[in-house]
């Protein structure tokens, strides 16, 4: 039925429908320039950590300051509660007038209760005590998630010794609490059920007090996660062995210890209906362009899902063109690369629950990229680069150019070569393309083995493969030993492809240029090559064109196919169209020249 | 309502323009002017190109004079209605029979050479395929797709008439002069029809920045393809006697299929053959989008999707009209080659004077 | 989106419709190494095709080894048929061959030398219109019958036959006694008004100059004073390639030997290298070996002097090396040096204008005089009215030869053998 309307549709006209994904990245006039802080950030509740006190106090009205802005800074695992408190209190603030905390402490006790629905659900833990012997508050968490050492050790002794009220004068409990009293580094005031629950589902303990409308929401978090370890997807010899983990908390951290600058910004907004999981978006505030962070901003609080885990999911929300086989956002695991992202003026997207930042916007040639290119000697990341987009080449196009040479164009073969195949193809029962596609699908099958396989019985696996890919099949007469050849240079190449989904797409691409190889030879090939060509040329990430720096042509940073000096990577890749192009100032030997350098230095750098 | 054709720079409009320009050097015609100039074609191609350069001149002041319009929109303002739709149609078939006699002529070389069994339907579905599919992703991601594309192509190009450099022999260049000077001269100057698609810079003069890109691409793209185009006569002419070059289907091909260095790097030219797949593809490409383009701005249409599929059938008859190759090459690629610049010259020259004589001129920049 | 979608599943789905009709797997062709033609008996052409018979002895895994280098398992098939032209007869031969025959991959065209005596050009130039004739294939001119060539050529040394065949023809490079021409140049200067064809001249040694028994000889004969199948030699491949086949249009008129070969090729400066014997300046006994090599393009002048006959001047630049001194004057040092180098020049000289003399003999422009000539005409109808190849005859050449000895080999000098008596 779907196909009876698909073919109507293909001869009927309809008027072309306005997509909104025509949001476009054209050259403006105010590119390129040093632009004020903007203000359009500020008013989505931008925190700036630290020096834009004057826009903070502007845009956060309705924000709480309990805090110091210094100390604010230094603790700035507080700095996400208080963000997710904002967008979600302007939402709520029409609909639940009941929903504010009732000064009658059992009547909060029953809400809750109901809510939570305890008794049946026992992971909530209602702790009721009495401060100072005399006012009646209970503590609510879920156990497990907290920190109990700082349950037990300070918070309830503190609030449970004897004297503590006394200096209690007219002030409300709650402030004098969080004022004097709790030994917790980052709390706050709350006043809504709905949050309160939110706060205790992500792990913070929630005070409240009799007869205060208000309750306090505390940092306890210590829930089990996986320390930082080296990373599993992404190895480089040289340079940083660390990765993100599943805690975003953690994850920030490791990105904000490599960039120390009170630019970058760290957005959080909630995305999944029910799960809330937190979108942190990173960019460096006066170099990303504001339009790809709006727009950023824009497609994360447009999805509606109940559930979002991990950055994989994000990235399907809100990429431009879903049926294309590209990825259209860059996944790494690694802070470091992660950081450079940022620095060049991509915006970074890091989801709780998976290991992975996600970068945008992306061009083709970024995917193609490892952090190790920059930190090694300018030669050797030239030529890694240059073996990659020659395992690339072979990945793509090596079994269709093979099937398409000895199908349509055996003159090109060397005649030596040739009848060496055409001698190890006589015994073979297969046309080529069949036994290609056997060893294609054969060491796919490997390979997704590989992954799935339990790892105590993973040395089986290379036995399996090289003596069933390799020996057996050539040796039984399935298939030719040049074949074999063919498919594990074809599988080297791919391992090459330093991009995980790259490499997937690529995997898939290979097939079609098996069969167009089959049907049309070079031909085939050529057609197969023009029309992705074409199709790639047309996917847009985030406003910009997939093939930037090349095609369409812009003033681009030389750090594209070959990985130039260093020294000579000046400026930040101009298809961002970051608002500060200058990455660097002139590095040419700066340690020979004895006193000018200093100042055009600061001349040049003055602006970042 | 105009249609948001998207906007591209000089480098991808210079691509476009060599690329559907160039292209010929790959098939029949150039073997075929041989015969009317011996080997004194790359002279002659030279003189096609001034010639062109300066007709290109009188196009950029007509485009001057009414800054940010096509040249659909030109005629129609300078002529009226009636002529001026006249003379776009002429425009349009023009561009069409252009596109679909390289396409007859790639299929036939490539059958000739290559599939000699393949039906050529398939190879000509194959390529209108792929002209529809890159018209309906638009006129940006051709322009991207040959900036892309062109550096390749130029270098496999240069690289293939480098390794040629073996076969080449300086004395078949001589006598100099070829059949004479006067013929050189002459059929230099009917010739110029082979530089008449650097006229698709007029059709999609609202897509560049301004009328002073327009000029630059122009001026660039003639001399890029003049030096694509002068290299490659200049190369077989060297490479082979003009008796025997007359009797060469695609010569450059041949040059292709002469390379060879030892046992090993002999017998090439399948990898060649990528170079003529693509710039077939593109070049025919280009061709028919700029078709489709000048027609729906013809009839003023909003969008232009819905008529690719019909001139996709257009594109495909008339690429089946001619009966046989030799019609091809001496009835409908020679007409084209020979009378082109009728239409890709004489028209816009003649809007010019028109347009002066009428003071019509061009109204504000709606880019 | 779907509907760009639709249309390229349906529209890719017309290939799969149609199969593919140019496919063939690689061991559905038969590949042809060599093409031969000789006169037919029962129809007007006899053709010639070698083919490998791709009987792997390894089972595949060591696929190239041919374990079977004695008489029993032939790697090669030769196969004779009398047609009317070439490729009927090849479709001929596919009634009992049950591959497709391939001749992209050929390497040598044989001709034998009564057809080429007989006029061949309107053979060749059609012959050259198949996509699957390669322009770099190379061309032979056989004393005898093709096929029992064509028989004869087996690798001797490896078991690569296409190395063979393409290593044989590098052998120009080495001793220039043939002039290696391809198919395309062969056809080229058949057609054109410039210059005469020529080819590699074959022959099938059957080892008979060489005599077993017999009075032994002080006579001296030039290294390249043979024409192909003449070598008293015995054993090795049997197949011989020596000297050239010169042709007027498409009609071949001469034959030149090694040595005449040599001067060819100086002539037209495609000389590479090879080694000369003269006779001592000093003591005609001795024998003196020199390396001769090509130190640039030749000189050549051409002028229209006398009622418009070519007047050509051509200076030929050699250097070389001394390989080999019988004599044991002092040749390396600056005074006897020049004595030597003039009787090289002389020697070489003399072989040159020999060569030329029976060139003009001929009236076959196969040195490509024509090619310079051309330069003094500037439309192609002047040049065509001259009728270059006509009047070559009538063309006075003088020849001068310039040859510098740069190195001595790894001796300085040469000191007399001693004996007891002295």
């Amino acid at each position: 039925m779907s196909i009876f309307t698909a073919m109507r549709k293909l001869f009927i006209y309809s008027e072309p429908k306005i997509h909104n994904l025509g949001f476009e990245l054209l050259e403006s006039d105010d590119e390129g320039a040093l632009q004020p802080p903007n203000q359009t950030q500020a008013n989505q509740n931008t925190k700036n950590s630290g020096l834009n006190n004057n826009e903070m106090s502007k845009g956060n009205k309705n924000a709480i300051k309990p805090l110091g802005v210094s100390e604010w800074n230094k603790s700035r695992k507080g700095d996400g509660e208080n963000q997710k408190l904002n967008p979600s209190q302007t939402q709520n603030q029409n609909q639940a007038q009941n929903d504010t905390i009732s000064k009658d402490l059992s009547y909060s006790l029953n809400v809750l209760k109901e809510k939570f629905g305890v008794p049946k659900n026992e992971d909530i833990v209602f702790r009721k005590f009495k401060i100072g012997k005399k006012l009646d508050c209970f503590m609510i968490y879920v156990e497990g998630m907290i920190d109990k050492n700082s349950i037990n050790l300070s918070m309830l002794p503190t609030l449970m010794s004897k004297d503590i009220l006394e200096d209690m004068g007219k002030q409300s409990p709650v402030d004098f609490l969080i004022e004097t009293v709790i030994p917790v580094h980052n709390l706050k005031k709350e006043s809504l059920y709905g949050e309160c629950i939110k706060q205790v589902l992500s792990g913070a303990s929630v005070l409240f007090v009799e007869g205060c409308t208000e309750c306090i929401v505390m940092e306890t978090r210590g829930y089990e996660k996986r320390s930082v370890e080296s990373p599993k997807t992404e190895m480089v010899v040289m340079g940083a062995q660390e990765a993100f983990t599943e805690n975003l908390r953690t994850n920030l951290t490791l990105v904000r210890r490599i960039l120390k600058t009170q630019k970058l910004v760290t957005e959080l907004i909630p995305a999944g209906d029910i799960n809330n999981t937190m979108c942190a978006i990173l960019y460096l505030d006066g170099v990303a362009s504001p339009r790809v962070v709006q727009e950023v901003i824009k497609r994360i609080k447009s999805i509606k899902t109940d559930l979002i885990i991990g950055s994989g999911m994000v990235e399907q929300f809100i990429e431009d063109r879903p049926l294309m086989l590209f990825p259209q956002v860059l996944s790494t695991e690694r802070p470091d690369r992660t950081a450079s992202f940022i620095m060049d003026g991509q915006v970074v997207i890091i989801t709780e629950g998976a290991p992975f930042s996600m970068a945008v916007p992306v061009t083709f040639f970024r995917l193609l990229h490892t952090s190790e290119d920059s930190f090694t000697r300018w030669p050797f990341g030239t030529f890694l680069r240059l073996l990659r987009l020659f395992g690339l080449f072979c990945a793509t196009l090596l079994p269709g150019l093979y099937v398409a040479m000895v199908m349509f164009h055996p003159e090109m073969l060397p005649t030596e070569l040739l009848a060496s195949i055409v001698k190890s193809k006589e015994l073979v029962p297969f046309p080529t393309l069949l036994e290609v596609l056997i060893m294609e699908i054969a060491f796919e099958l490997i390979r997704e083995g590989g992954i799935r396989i339990p790892s105590i019985i993973g040395q089986t696996l290379g036995i399996v493969g090289a003596l069933i890919l390799g020996q057996a099949a050539v040796s039984a007469g399935l298939v030719s030993p040049m074949l074999v050849i063919i498919v594990s240079v074809t599988a080297l190449g791919s391992f090459a492809i330093p991009n995980y989904s790259m490499g997937l797409a690529i995997r898939i691409e290979r097939f079609f240029f098996i069969i167009a190889g089959a049907f049309l030879g070079f031909f085939g090939i050529a057609f197969v090559i023009f029309t992705l060509g074409c199709i790639t040329c047309s996917i847009k990430s985030f406003g910009i064109p997939f093939l930037t720096p090349v095609a369409p042509k812009t003033k681009a940073n030389p750090d594209v196919v070959l990985r130039t000096p260093i020294w000579m990577q000046d400026k930040r890749p101009d298809p961002f169209q970051t608002a500060n192009r200058q990455k660097q100032g002139k590095n040419v030997k700066n340690w020979a020249l004895k006193e000018e350098p200093k100042q055009k230095d600061d001349n040049s750098n003055g602006n970042k | 309502m105009e249609i948001n054709e998207g906007k591209f720079g000089v480098q991808e409009a210079v691509c476009l323009a060599t690329i559907s320009m160039s292209t010929k050097i790959f098939f029949t015609s150039p073997a075929f002017l041989t015969n009317y100039v011996g080997n004194a074609g790359w002279q002659m191609t030279i003189i096609s190109a001034i010639i062109s350069i300066i007709v290109f001149s009188f196009v950029y002041i007509l485009l001057k004079r009414f800054p940010g319009k096509d040249i659909i929109q030109i005629y129609d303002i300078s002529f009226g209605r009636l002529i001026g739709f006249i003379f776009s149609f002429v425009f349009a078939a023009a561009f069409l029979e252009t596109a679909a006699m390289l396409l007859r002529e790639f299929v036939d070389v490539i059958k000739v050479y290559v599939f000699r069994e393949t039906p050529p339907d398939i190879l000509i579905w194959t390529v209108v395929i792929a002209a529809v599919l890159s018209s309906f992703l638009g006129l940006e991601t051709l322009a991207r797709i040959s900036k892309l594309t062109a550096y390749i192509l130029l270098v496999t190009y240069f690289i293939l008439l480098l390794l040629a450099i073996p076969q080449y022999n300086p004395t078949n260049l001589f006598p100099f002069f070829g059949y004479g000077i006067d013929k050189t001269l002459i059929h230099g100057i009917r010739r110029s029809s082979a530089y008449g698609e650097v006229m698709i810079l007029t059709v999609f003069a609202g897509s560049l920045q301004g009328t002073g890109y327009i000029k630059k691409a122009g001026f660039i793209s003639l001399i890029f393809s003049c030096l694509i185009l002068a290299l490659g006569l200049l190369a077989f002419s060297m490479a082979y006697p003009y008796e025997t070059t007359q009797e060469l289907i695609a010569p450059v091909y041949v040059l292709a299929r002469g390379i060879k260095y030892g046992t090993f790097f002999q017998r090439l030219d399948p990898i060649f053959l990528f170079l003529w797949i693509f710039a077939s593809h593109i070049a025919i490409s280009i061709l028919f989008y700029c078709a489709v383009s000048c027609y729906s701005k013809i009839f003023r249409l909003s969008d232009l999707r819905p008529i690719i599929g019909p001139m996709a059938v257009l594109l495909y008859t008339l690429a089946m009209l001619p009966r046989d190759f030799t019609s091809v090459i001496e009835g409908n690629v020679h007409a084209i080659r020979e009378y082109g610049w009728v239409i890709f010259y004489v028209l816009p020259l003649i809007t010019l004077i028109v347009a002066a004589i009428r003071k019509k001129k061009g109204g504000t920049q709606n880019a | 989106m779907r509907r760009i979608l639709v249309l390229i599943l349906i529209l890719s789905g017309l290939p799969a419709l149609t199969a593919c009709y140019d496919a063939l797997e690689v061991d559905d062709w038969a590949y042809v190494y060599t093409m031969g033609v000789d006169k037919g008996i029962s129809n007007k052409l006899r053709i010639t095709v070698q083919l490998p018979t791709m009987k792997s002895s390894g089972g595949g895994i060591d696929g190239g080894g041919q374990s079977s280098t004695g008489s029993g398992n032939k790697d090669f098939v030769v196969i004779s048929l009398d047609c009317p032209t070439f490729y009927t007869g090849v479709n001929m031969i596919n009634s009992s061959l049950s591959r497709k025959i391939n001749y992209s991959h050929s390497k040598y065209f044989v001709v034998s030398e009564d057809i080429a005596k007989e006029g061949m050009g309107n053979l060749m130039s059609a012959f050259v219109r198949d996509r699957q004739i390669r322009r770099t294939m190379h061309m032979i001119v056989v004393k005898g019958k093709a096929r029992d060539f064509i028989k004869e050529i087996n690798p001797v040394l490896g078991t690569a036959l296409s190395k063979t065949q393409e290593g044989m023809m590098n052998m120009e490079k080495v001793n220039g006694f043939f002039d290696d021409n391809d198919l395309g140049s062969f056809i080229d200067d058949i057609k054109s008004h410039k210059i005469q064809p020529v080819s590699v001249l074959a022959a099938i040694n059957d080892f008979s100059n060489y005599k077993k028994e017999g009075q032994p000889t002080d006579e001296i004969k030039s290294a390249g004073d043979y024409y192909a199948g003449e070598l008293p030699r015995s054993d090795g491949n049997k197949t011989e390639y020596l000297g050239t086949a010169i042709f007027n249009g498409g009609k071949m008129v001469g034959e030149f030997n090694g040595d005449e070969t040599r001067a060819l090729l100086m002539i037209k400066g495609e000389y590479e290298t090879g080694s000369y014997v003269i006779h001592d300046p000093y003591n005609s006994k001795l024998l003196d070996t020199i390396i001769v090599n090509q130190q640039k393009k030749p000189d050549t002048k051409i002028d229209f002097k006398k009622e418009g006959k070519p007047d050509i001047e051509v200076k030929i630049f050699l250097e070389g090396e001394i390989q080999a001194l019988q004599s044991t004057v002092n040749y390396e040092s600056m005074e006897y040096k020049p004595i030597l180098e003039n009787k090289v020049e002389t020697f070489l000289k003399e072989q040159i204008d020999k060569s030329i003399s029976k060139a003009l003999a001929l009236n076959s422009d196969v040195f490509g005089f024509g090619e310079k000539a051309s330069m003094k005409f500037l439309t192609i109808q002047d040049w065509e009215e001259y009728k270059w190849l006509e009047k070559f005859k009538d063309s006075s050449i003088k020849t001068e030869v310039q040859f510098v000895i740069r190195r001595t080999g790894t001796l300085i000098k040469t000191n007399p053998t001693k004996d007891g008596k002295q």
